[in-house]
């Protein structure tokens, strides 16, 4: 077997790991770990313990280009496609940040100006399924969050944004723990709020985006890691953000098998499993507030 | 570190706020800023903390050595508790006053130094709420978290106080407590400057009283009798 996977006598053994299982896995972890991180940027960003990356519409410009990509619009290589979709979801980011200062950004604002958009963009999303009269399998797993059918050339577009998301998250890391006393007093003690909180959601752009690149709608990963980390590792900020990575990408692998074993032969899309998982959770969060 | 307001006036749209004051905040001295509400006191602490800023007239902060604090750039200057503040619920006592040591130049500060560590425990102490240090916001009373925010406050290790806080939540001991400490804090060097409606007690505990009226100063100095009539 072990023969098999590092040479070429056994070709079946050679393509089913190479070209499926491992590409896979790695897009397993990247996506649960962008999804983790995305998540915990919005909710430190935004003091909402109910902040995701579907939720807040963050994805939504990637969401409208692989739409358009599947429906058959637009034609591209892998690599314009997914760096494209990522540009798109830093714009949306941007977008709803933009939308949600006046002098301020508020909190509040900024979780209701991301759902109605969010709101628009899988209406939009699906607008485009239907003009297009697609209702093949790969609209059900864009729109339930499936890995099926991704190879390795859809991960090497993701490795800049990645380390363009890391880099603009590690000098705000320390000052988000600041956004936790209000703003008046993040801004006297010198941490630069309504700038932290523009960085933040830019970079949690960025990791939505990979994800719905990579991996359609998924709901809940980014709304359930945080919470799971603050169990874990206390409410300092950097610490949330360390290990919602790792968290997020062991949750969606495990998703991912589920989904793929579940109802072998066929294949459900992933992003019901973590929504099984993360609705009813949502509702006992939303409970206790 | 002094801070000076000169000629300063603001308005919203066709509501004159504050018109033309002068007055000068330094250390060493224990300033209640009194007078009924609408008339301009959480306004005077908005213009100081840039959360506004003056239609005309400047406001300067000067530090010790005699420099400027540039205008825009009035971060990290003096310790504020602003009105309406929102609790951390689940941090605890200490983890909230530890982040008063939060330094804007590190960018990825993991562990806090022995000095910020003794600054944050001395803080603690001083407001009588060293018991309490490991409990979460939930579960304090109003009046210890009043004292949570006031060590934090300390734990900046800055010169000048300004607090904008309705006290209202409190009861009569609590409220004794609080001016008493503000008081021996300024007689230990600390310039404080307090917003309150508790004129009884600030003409007790105060070492200077400023009164609004209708955007005007109508009386800046020591505590005298029949304050109330004033404003």
């Amino acid at each position: 077997m072990l023969s098999g996977v590092f040479s070429d006598d056994y070709p079946i053994i050679h393509t089913v790991v190479w070209d499926l299982r491992v590409p896979r896995i790695a897009i397993c972890l990247l996506v649960g770990s962008s999804l983790g991180l995305a998540g915990a940027l919005i909710q430190l960003a935004t003091r909402n313990p109910l902040g995701d990356p579907q939720l807040f519409g963050l994805g939504g410009g990637a969401a409208i280009i692989q739409s358009l990509s599947i429906a058959g619009v637009v034609v591209l290589n892998p690599w314009s496609l997914i760096s494209l979709s990522i540009i798109g979801s830093i714009a949306t980011a941007f977008f709803i940040t933009f939308f949600s200062s006046k002098a301020q950004i508020s909190q509040s604002r900024l979780a209701l100006i991301g759902v109605s958009f969010s709101a628009i963009f899988v209406a939009l999303s699906m607008g485009i399924f239907a003009e297009a009269r697609v209702f093949s399998q790969q609209t059900i797993h864009f729109i339930g969050g499936s890995m099926s059918n991704r190879v390795l050339d859809n991960v090497l577009p993701t490795l800049p944004f990645i380390l363009l998301g890391v880099l603009m998250v590690i000098p705000v890391a320390n000052r988000l723990n600041l956004l936790n006393l209000g703003d008046r007093i993040a801004y006297s003690l010198g941490g630069k709020p309504t700038q932290t909180r523009v960085i933040a959601m830019t970079a949690a752009g960025i990791f939505s985006g990979i994800a719905v690149s990579l991996a359609g709608l998924v709901g809940f990963v980014g709304l359930v890691i945080p919470h799971l980390a603050r169990l874990l590792v206390g409410h300092d900020a950097k610490a949330i953000l360390f290990i919602s990575a790792p968290l997020g990408a062991v949750l969606v692998l495990y998703a991912d098998q589920i989904a793929r074993l579940a109802f072998a032969p066929s294949e459900i899309p992933f992003g019901m499993v973590t929504t099984l998982v993360g609705a009813p959770l949502m509702i006992l969060i939303a409970r206790r507030l | 570190m002094k801070i000076e307001f000169r000629e300063v006036s603001f308005s919203y749209p066709d509501n004159p706020v504050l018109d033309s004051v002068n007055i000068t905040i330094g250390t060493s001295c224990f300033v209640c800023l009194i007078g009924l509400n609408g008339m301009g006191k959480t306004t005077l602490i908005d213009l100081i903390s840039d959360k506004l800023k003056p239609i005309s007239g400047e406001i300067l902060m000067e530090r010790d050595d005699g420099s400027y604090v540039e205008a825009n750039s009035v971060e990290n200057v003096f310790a504020l508790i602003p009105q309406g503040i929102n609790d951390p619920m689940y941090l605890t006592v200490r983890e909230t006053v530890s982040m008063a040591r939060f330094d804007p130049r590190a960018i990825w500060k993991i562990r806090l130094s022995e000095h910020d560590e003794t600054i944050i425990t001395e803080s603690i102490e001083l407001c009588g709420i060293s018991d309490k240090q490991d409990r979460t916001f939930f579960e304090l009373s109003g009046g210890e978290k009043q004292r949570v925010w006031l060590a934090f406050c300390l734990a900046q290790d800055k010169d000048i106080l300004i607090l904008d806080e309705s006290l209202h939540a409190l009861d009569f001991p609590s409220r004794i407590f609080y001016f008493h400490l503000l008081s021996s804090l300024a007689a230990s060097g600390k310039g404080i400057l307090l917003s309150t409606h508790e004129i009884a007690l600030a003409e007790r505990y105060a070492d200077r009283i400023i009164a609004l009226r209708d955007g005007h100063i109508v009386y800046d100095g020591p505590p005298i009798d029949n304050l109330a009539s004033l404003i």
